[in-house]
């Protein structure tokens, strides 16, 4: 029960709730008995189907989409007794129905993983043309269709992770892939909308990885661009974490000595601006420490000053942020000159 | 008409908007109403009026009088209350499909003003429409956006520490600043001065938080007016969409107004308008209400109180007045001019919101297609992405010294309205632009650089049409009661500022609403109890004291299901 | 609000949730009724009071969710087997001593047949592939001292490849870390001894920065807190030896909080219903946090830790010391 309010419930109410509802569970467990026993006989017959509509989408007072073993005898009853007497396009046409009446109930229950599951199901059962030159536009439809659906649950929703991990999945799986800089234009446009968006941030992570990875974007170039981004975010409000752990993925194992005493040296103008500003400190002693490894020769005086620039921090960071004290501690007892 | 429907609890003369707030809540509280006006339209000096009423509007108020002309004294009032009109001589095609605010105005998302709107149902019958854009014009960078939220901020071309000093600003002000030290005996300290001593902001910066997020009217505004303000504006934003303010379809307050005479109606109030009320005389030792006459009307109305605008009131009941003994008077230059071509905003990077969706009244949500209309929406996101948006619904602030041959004391404003809002036809705007004005100054020559600027972002030359006019708002400067023996209430002169103008309507009509119930409560407590006790037949004064009479009663649920939140 | 575990009222409201068969809601969540057995049984456990729950009976309900097509267990009578299903049901059979009572071969068979070519297991016949089934996989095939039939490289490269910068994992390869998911590959990992996968420091890090000044524990970065994190961060937390890196009083406090002092039981966060999930993982995070009068809880198993070294599966965790009530 995720966010309902506690509310007493008297004798009297409970009693009254119940009379109440006595009607909906009879009903209820009449039409689960029914399914569940065409189940066992297994009935692959329309009206079974229908019954399973009711029951997961449209009974007027006793819909549960959660009921994951009738979304498995729906799928049962269209692959054993429907599709062998269906052609292509009505097979085509029963999986849109499915689609579009999930597509309802995820309006009302958007992290149910059972609906989200049935989509793939279906998505992956859209049955070949008979058509053959018309195959990929048939399909093609139905997949652009589902980053449309998929775009207006993270607009509901910016953070829901079932319809990030749906994206991810439905991007890989359409049959004309989309560019990954449409994709990196999309998480532009989530992040501008709320910064706070780790989960854009993430796919940010994912998506140029694989960018930089293939050659097709410049790793160097566009470093240079996803810091600048990602430093709006960090000096307007300094206290988001998303912010700081995109920057983090950026500067990586540090092995690129300029850019990370150019961004140490960025955040330590932010720290003077922002002096209690606790990701300052935690970043520039990560940063430093990474200096510290890959670039400062053993026992120079650049790396006593950095180790004691770091105790500094960490001692500041003890004060400010008394709940991860013990963290701070141990990592300033690490530090050897 | 008979006899017996010609009494009335309160008798309203002009339907300007407070008193037309009033009139709605006095009917739905119970009490009879009739709700009279001079004019042929409904909002008086907050009317809403077609391009060719609009030239009408001017023409009543300029053209010189001959020698032995009598006019009425409402016109009389009106031509000391406007003057220095000018008008384009002629009146450009289409002079229906416009719909010019005498009263141009944003109505803060969260406040009085849309509480009342929702609880008495009058946001019904109205659209409404998200302020889209608030720019700054300063002559060496021209046109700028505002930025308005931490979104803005982290989108805007300011440097990385501007960044860090604004936002620290705006957490600050959304917070109970009150209490913080930096406010501490700043209290009373010019609000710039405040911002550049305890916030290290560069003037550009403190030019747009004060005078186009505060909407401060001067360099001394005090600092804890413009933050109170300040918070409010940045409670509002969020709740319909990212700005915190909405537009009234239909040119706004006049069509608002009419909105709230019409749920006085339904509840029983009386309508008549362009009557020419021949006299009203107070009570007396012979009646002990006011009877008013009206032309071509078969029997007298009569009240026991009495509401009026102040140039509505008739002059025999002049005298009967205290009048405050100092007003002060403000002035305003206004201009309206009509333009075909859209100011120019610079772009607000990639994701240009989708801000042209009107308002419903409901918390912001994604408005969720059925999946069988995906493709013609996806279609139109894509469209609407792919095209720079023109803006049609705006307000730009020009800072002291920011025009060239302008002032170097004074903020003016330019507030933009097109098509979105149904207030000029496809591809035309209208532009409001106001900025105070002294006594003796030339309103033509203050306004004509703030003018010119406005044109030149629109790439224009000339506008279509154009009506100038100095507005005189009278306030008295002492509280002096306007509540009198007899009971006439006469309402007050509403602020200039486009921001503040609605919800200050609001508590104006509220506080008019509770003297006047608290008046019949004690004068004619028979009168009402009758009609709202029903069977327990009440008219014990006593019982009475204790009815708390709210300003709306809450609302039946199937009536209102869904319109708040 | 009380600054006490309310034991006698959990107890109690424990034993009432088999009483509410009049219900609606009762049987609409018929689809996880036997996890919520497993939750309760585990609470009961760890506040000292299993006899709460008639071993019998329960034992008794466990079999009936048998489902003898598939081989597994599904969450209640005529429902079909899951592997979350069928991992509460080999838990609540293990604490109660009963796992002779099921067919371990089918079981077994069942599970192993669910992994697919990347490593990745399947709940079910239909393939929906999460992190989470893989955990159910492992800590089954453990419990039923199976783990030597599995696919292990497989498994922990699939692991692997769910790692993300931030030192947490995802629901799949890709997947943004949230903290259910950071403990299910950790644990499972845990399981595998193969705990060099993970990146500790990191790790602990991302999770030590879960905890929201209030005290609670959110499960990604700019959420909200939720009582259920304190068995997914701190069961983690504890796996890497790293609970000393959060203010335990502080989230001891929120847990605290979070208890209906009337009708028991544990919410999401304070003046929330209470529900079988949170009361099991509000108790869980206590027990870890070393709450006084408790028993130990072991976080790779989400069971009594008493029972698992019995078993001969305790691995190498931390919990806090236990504090004198």
């Amino acid at each position: 029960m995720h966010g309902v309010r506690r509310a007493r419930e008297t004798r009297e109410v409970r009693t009254a709730r119940r009379e109440r509802e006595r009607a909906m569970l009879s009903t209820y467990l009449a039409l689960t008995d029914d399914i569940l026993s065409r189940k066992k006989n297994k009935d692959w017959s329309r009206d079974a189907f229908d019954l399973t509509t009711q029951l997961l989408s449209t009974h007027p007072s006793v819909t549960n989409p959660e009921f994951y073993t009738v979304w498995n005898y729906r799928r049962h009853i269209l692959t054993n007794g429907i599709f062998p007497r269906s052609s292509p396009e009505e097979i085509k046409e029963l999986l849109n129905d499915d689609l579009a009446m999930t597509a309802k109930v995820l309006k009302v229950h958007p992290k149910v993983y059972w609906i989200w599951n049935h989509r793939r199901w279906c998505l992956e059962h859209i049955p070949d043309s008979p058509d053959y030159a018309n195959n990929q536009a048939w399909r093609r439809s139905a997949w652009e269709r589902e980053l449309f659906i998929v775009e207006k649950m993270l607009d509901a929703d910016s953070r829901n992770f079932l319809a990030w991990d749906y994206r991810r999945y439905v991007l890989a799986s359409m049959p004309v892939r989309r560019s990954e800089k449409a994709e990196i234009a999309y998480t532009t446009k989530k992040i501008e909308a709320n910064f706070s968006n780790f989960s854009a941030w993430h796919q940010r992570t994912k998506v140029l990885s694989s960018l930089w990875a293939s050659g097709e974007v410049d790793r160097t170039l566009s470093l240079h661009k996803e810091f600048e981004l990602v430093q709006n975010a960090m000096f307007t409000l300094p206290e988001d974490q998303s912010a700081w752990l995109y920057h983090r993925w950026l500067i990586g194992s540090g092995d690129n000595k300029a850019i990370l005493e150019r961004e140490i040296n960025l955040i330590q103008t932010l720290l003077d601006e922002q002096p209690d500003s606790k990701w300052c400190m935690e970043s520039l002693v990560t940063y430093k420490r990474l200096l510290l490894d890959n670039h400062l020769p053993t026992g120079s005086q650049e790396k006593t000053t950095a180790i004691n620039q770091c105790r500094t921090l960490l001692g500041q960071l003890e004060e400010i942020d008394p709940m991860r004290r013990q963290r701070y501690w141990e990592m300033g007892a690490q530090l050897k000159v | 008409m008979s006899d017996l429907e010609g009494n009335f609890d309160v008798i309203i003369l002009g339907t300007g908007l407070v008193e037309s707030i009033a009139a709605a809540a006095l009917s739905k509280a119970g009490f009879k109403v009739a709700h009279l006006d001079n004019n042929s339209y409904y909002g008086g000096d907050e009317a809403n009026l077609t391009l060719d009423e609009l030239a009408r509007w001017a023409d009543n108020r300029s053209t010189p009088l001959e020698k032995y002309e009598k006019i009425s004294s409402y016109l009389v009032a009106q031509r000391t209350k406007f003057t220095s009109i000018t008008r384009s001589s002629a009146v450009p095609d289409h002079a229906r499909h416009y719909s010019i605010s005498l009263a141009p105005s944003l109505i803060p998302s969260v406040g009085p003003f849309i509480s009342s709107l929702i609880a008495s149902g009058v946001s019904r019958y109205g659209g409404y429409r998200l302020l889209e854009r608030v720019g700054i014009y300063s002559s060496s960078k021209g046109l700028q956006n505002v930025p308005g939220s931490k979104g803005d901020i982290f989108k805007s071309t300011l440097s990385l520490i501007e960044k860090r000093r604004l936002m620290r600003f705006f957490k600050f002000a959304t917070g109970k600043f009150e209490s913080s030290n930096e406010l501490q005996g700043h209290e009373q300290t010019p609000f710039p001065e405040f911002l550049q001593s305890k916030f290290s902001l560069p003037q550009e910066i403190v030019d747009a938080i004060v005078y186009a997020l505060a909407f401060c009217a001067s360099t001394a505004d005090v600092t804890l007016h413009a933050l109170t303000r300040l918070r409010n504006y940045f409670q509002s934003a969020g709740r319909y969409g990212a700005s915190p303010f909405l537009v009234g379809h239909y040119g706004g307050l006049g069509e608002i107004a009419q909105g709230f005479c019409r749920v006085s109606a339904v509840n029983g109030g009386v309508y008549i308008l362009d009557k020419k009320t021949e006299d009203i005389t107070p009570p007396s030792t012979s009646a002990d209400k006011f009877v008013a006459h009206l032309a071509d009307f078969p029997s007298p109305l009569t009240a026991g109180v009495l509401i009026a605008a102040d140039d509505q009131l008739p002059e025999s009941l002049q005298p009967l007045l205290t009048k405050a003994q100092n007003t002060d008077e403000s002035l305003m230059a206004r201009c309206i001019a009509i333009i075909d071509q859209p100011i120019l905003f610079p772009p607000v990077l990639s994701s240009e919101g989708l801000s042209g969706d009107g308002v419903n009244f409901a918390p912001v949500s994604s408005g969720e297609e059925d999946a069988g209309g995906q493709s013609s929406a996806s279609t139109r996101l894509a469209s609407a992405l792919a095209e720079a948006p023109l803006v049609d619904t705006s307000i730009i602030i020009f800072p002291p010294c920011s025009v060239e041959g302008g002032s170097s004391i004074k903020v003016a404003q330019a507030f933009t309205t097109g098509a979105g809002t149904f207030s000029a036809p496809e591809g035309k705007y209208v532009v409001y632009v106001s900025i105070p004005i002294k006594d003796g100054e030339d309103p033509e020559a203050l306004m004509e650089p703030y003018l010119n600027t406005v044109f030149s972002l629109a790439s224009v030359s000339e506008p279509l049409f154009k009506v100038a006019y100095v507005q005189h708002i009278s306030f008295p400067s002492s509280s002096t009661p306007t509540i009198d023996l007899p009971p006439i209430f006469v309402t007050p002169a509403l602020p200039p500022h486009v921001a503040e103008i609605s919800d200050y309507a609001n508590s104006a009509a509220e506080s008019l609403f509770n003297r006047v119930v608290d008046h019949l409560k004690a004068k004619i407590p028979q009168a009402w109890t009758r009609e709202r006790s029903g069977e327990e037949g009440g008219g014990d004064g006593d019982v009475f004291a204790e009815i708390m009479v709210p300003m709306w009663p809450p609302l039946g649920d199937e009536e209102e299901a869904g319109e708040d939140e | 609000m009380s600054d006490t575990l309310l034991i006698d009222l959990h107890v109690q409201y424990i034993r009432n949730l088999g009483n509410n068969k009049d219900d609606l809601s009762y049987h609409m969540t018929a689809h996880r009724l036997i996890n919520g057995v497993y939750w309760g049984l585990t609470a009961l456990c760890i506040m000292k009071h299993k006899e709460a729950l008639d071993a019998q009976e329960t034992i008794e309900y466990v079999m009936s969710c048998w489902d003898d097509e598939a081989g597994a267990f599904g969450p209640h009578p005529r429902h079909d087997a899951h592997i979350l299903s069928t991992l509460s049901a080999i838990q609540i059979l293990a604490t109660h001593d009963a796992l002779a009572r099921l067919n371990a071969t089918r079981v077994v068979d069942f599970v192993l047949n669910l992994q697919q070519p990347s490593g990745v297991f399947a709940g079910d016949a239909f393939g929906e592939t999460d992190t989470r089934f893989l955990y159910c996989a492992v800590s089954a095939l453990s419990l039923l001292g199976a783990l030597d039939r599995l696919d292990r490289e497989r498994t922990v490269s699939y692991l692997a490849s769910c790692r993300n910068f931030d030192g947490g994992f995802g629901r799949v390869a890709g997947a943004e870390s949230h903290a259910a998911q950071v403990w299910v590959c950790t644990a499972a990992l845990a399981i595998l001894d193969r705990l060099d996968v993970v990146d500790v420091p990191t790790l602990g890090w991302w999770l030590a920065e879960r905890q929201l000044p209030n005290g609670g524990l959110n499960g990604r970065p700019e959420k909200l807190e939720d009582v259920c994190y304190s068995h997914w961060v701190l069961s983690s937390m504890a796996i890497l030896n790293k609970l000393t890196w959060i203010d335990s009083s502080a989230l001891t406090r929120f847990i605290l909080s979070a208890q209906d002092p009337e009708g028991g039981g544990i919410a999401d966060r304070p003046g929330d219903m209470a529900d079988i999930f949170h009361t099991c993982f509000g108790v869980a995070g206590l027990s870890l946090l070393g709450y006084p009068g408790l028993d130990d809880l072991d976080p790779v198993y989400c069971m009594p830790a008493s029972l698992i070294e019995r078993m001969g599966l305790k691995t190498g965790w931390k919990a806090l010391p236990r504090r004198e009530g």
